[in-house]
């Protein structure tokens, strides 16, 4: 037998399990969905090509433009808020204070909960009669927020339960990044008469960039996908308030749209997320290659 | 460390600043929890023993299919968890050890992928498993969830590690490569293959939109698909919700408490895989 039929014959049975399921349902599904759309029709009708029609129906089509909006504006919000507190967290975490690994294990909890039963616990949370945080607000502060029923709050509710759910997990992230730093350097710079300020924003925070481009990354793709929160908490409401471009496409392909029209929103989502994820990993992969 | 230039004051504000961001984070959890083992509402809230009830919890279970929902979590959780680090680790074996035509551009997509969100297959994977008839079956709910190239990256990283002399030799003795997998390497990879195996079963657990679509019947729903399209009978009275809210975090905090470790490991894996 020659060499490289040999290899492949070693090769194969440690392989072709996992060639098997990511050609099937991720390889395939990804060049599927380019084709898909310049097609029309439905899983029931069947599909037929349509050259770029999808493409002119899109960026006509307001519920689109508004569900674009809104995922721009929860990544907004989402974005800088967790990568803020997810960086208090963790230079909280890598500080050799006695007690932490009770704070760590704290403030994980909501990382550990499912999206679904976060919705749930917000949703008792600020129930109108019942809701503790609404008691609260309304009993002790005099506030009545408006919480889920007005539009504009909504969605900046929804943006913020996402940043409370999964700061624990970038804290985390910080924390090794923080930890890594080596011990002589910020010695050094004390011994130089730096002050804690000036050793966290000249020494630690320009040393953690990478991670800070990593958490960036991971949010802002996060943000492009939100749904389950939606279907738990909004339903889209009130109005098309956080009909999120995910909840958009949803329900375009399995609520009686059309699969080739929701996979072109989701081929725009892609881009856009592929230029944000560039925008924030591109220099660092430039210094690794 | 802290101690050297900072007196006591600075630290107290340390503990103080720890001690309020926990509670900002573990608060409304820890009410949710209060909530579902207390018979009265939150208005009428007390220490008192009598309040204390696990009544919440027994009107749920009363539903014949919060069961069947718990159980096919724990089945589909526990199958992909199975599969996933299976399948993974003989990959990771080939990626990182062997050598065969292609394998270079093979992994090359693999990694291309590792950052590619699921909305953009989205579609097309439930054309392909629907054609495939895996709507509404268990195959459906498990299969599709092994493609994903996060752990052949991180074991083939663990697996680089293993020196080349060590395969070697068991080579010399006439050993075949599924041997020296066996015998060799797999024992060597249990750590990596723990951290892969919670980080599945965690994320099958909590998973939503695949199980959503998978699930057409009530009787092959995961927990969460079961209590977030069941919602309104539940959210009827909000002891429900919270309890069922309880039973879905539950197996993730015991398995956090018992596997802090592992947990840490595997986010910062996850994290550094970019």
């Amino acid at each position: 037998m020659r060499r490289p039929i040999r290899e492949l014959v070693v090769a194969a049975p440690f392989v072709v399990s996992k060639a098997a399921v990511f050609g099937l349902f991720i390889a395939v599904p990804f060049v599927y969905t380019f084709v898909l759309t310049f097609q029309r029709g439905s899983i029931l009708s069947g599909l037929r090509f349509n050259r770029l029609d999808n493409y002119r129906t899109i960026f006509s089509d307001t519920l689109f433009r508004d569900s674009l909006r809104n995922t721009l504006l929860f990544m907004a919000i989402s974005t800088p808020v967790t990568l803020v507190v997810a960086g208090s967290v963790g230079l909280l975490l890598a500080s050799k204070l006695r007690g932490m690994v009770i704070h760590r294990t704290l403030i994980y909890l909501p990382s550990l909960l499912s999206v679904v039963a976060t919705g749930l616990i917000w949703k008792v949370l600020i129930d109108p009669e019942q809701g503790p945080l609404q008691l609260l607000m309304a009993r002790v502060f005099g506030l009545e927020i408006p919480w889920l029923t007005d539009g504009a709050t909504a969605i900046v509710f929804l943006a913020l339960i996402t940043a409370w759910s999964s700061c624990g997990f970038y804290g985390l992230v910080f924390m090794a990044g923080f930890n890594s730093i080596p011990g002589e350097l910020l010695e050094a710079a004390r011994i130089d008469g730096a002050n804690t300020w000036q050793v966290l924003t000249r020494i630690k925070l320009p040393l953690i960039q990478p991670v800070m481009q990593v958490v960036l990354a991971l949010v802002t793709i996060n943000a492009v996908q939100v749904f389950d929160l939606v279907f738990v908490m909004t339903n889209g409401g009130p109005g098309t308030a956080t009909y999120t471009a995910m909840w958009y496409v949803y329900q375009n392909a399995f609520n009686g749209g059309s699969v080739a029209y929701a996979a072109t929103m989701s081929v725009i989502l892609l881009g856009i997320t592929a230029i944000i994820s560039a925008a924030f990993l591109g220099r660092r992969a430039g210094v690794d290659q | 460390m802290t101690g050297g230039r900072s007196g006591w004051p600075s630290v107290l504000a340390m503990h103080l600043v720890a001690t309020l961001t926990s509670l900002l984070f573990a608060a409304p959890v820890l009410i949710v929890v209060v909530v579902s083992l207390k018979s009265t509402t939150f208005l009428e809230f007390s220490l008192s023993p009598a309040t204390w009830t696990l009544q919440n919890y027994r009107e749920v279970f009363n539903d014949p299919l919060v069961p069947r929902y718990v159980a096919n979590s724990l089945l589909v959780g526990g199958a992909v968890t199975a599969l996933t680090v299976l399948v993974d680790l003989l990959a990771a074996y080939a990626f990182a050890k062997l050598r065969f035509p292609g394998r270079e551009l093979s992994f090359g997509l693999l990694l291309a992928t590792l950052m590619l969100p699921f909305s953009a297959t989205l579609v097309p994977v439930y054309l392909i498993a629907a054609r495939l008839g895996m709507v509404d079956s268990y195959a459906g709910l498990i299969i599709p969830s092994l493609a994903g190239p996060f752990g052949v990256f991180l074991l083939r990283q663990f697996i680089r590690g293993i020196p080349d002399s060590l395969l070697e030799s068991a080579r010399i003795d006439g050993a075949s490569e599924l041997r020296i997998f066996g015998s060799v390497v797999l024992p060597l990879c249990l750590q990596p293959m723990a951290v892969l195996a919670i980080f599945t079963f965690v994320a099958s657990w909590n998973s939503f939109l695949w199980p959503l679509l998978m699930a057409q019947s009530a009787e092959m729903r995961t927990l969460t698909v079961g209590i977030a399209t069941t919602n309104t009978q539940f959210t009827q009275n909000i002891g429900g919700t919270t309890a069922v809210a309880v039973l879905s975090l539950l197996p993730m905090a015991i398995l956090f408490v018992a596997f802090q470790r592992y947990f840490v490991r595997g986010v910062l894996a996850g994290a550094l895989k970019a």
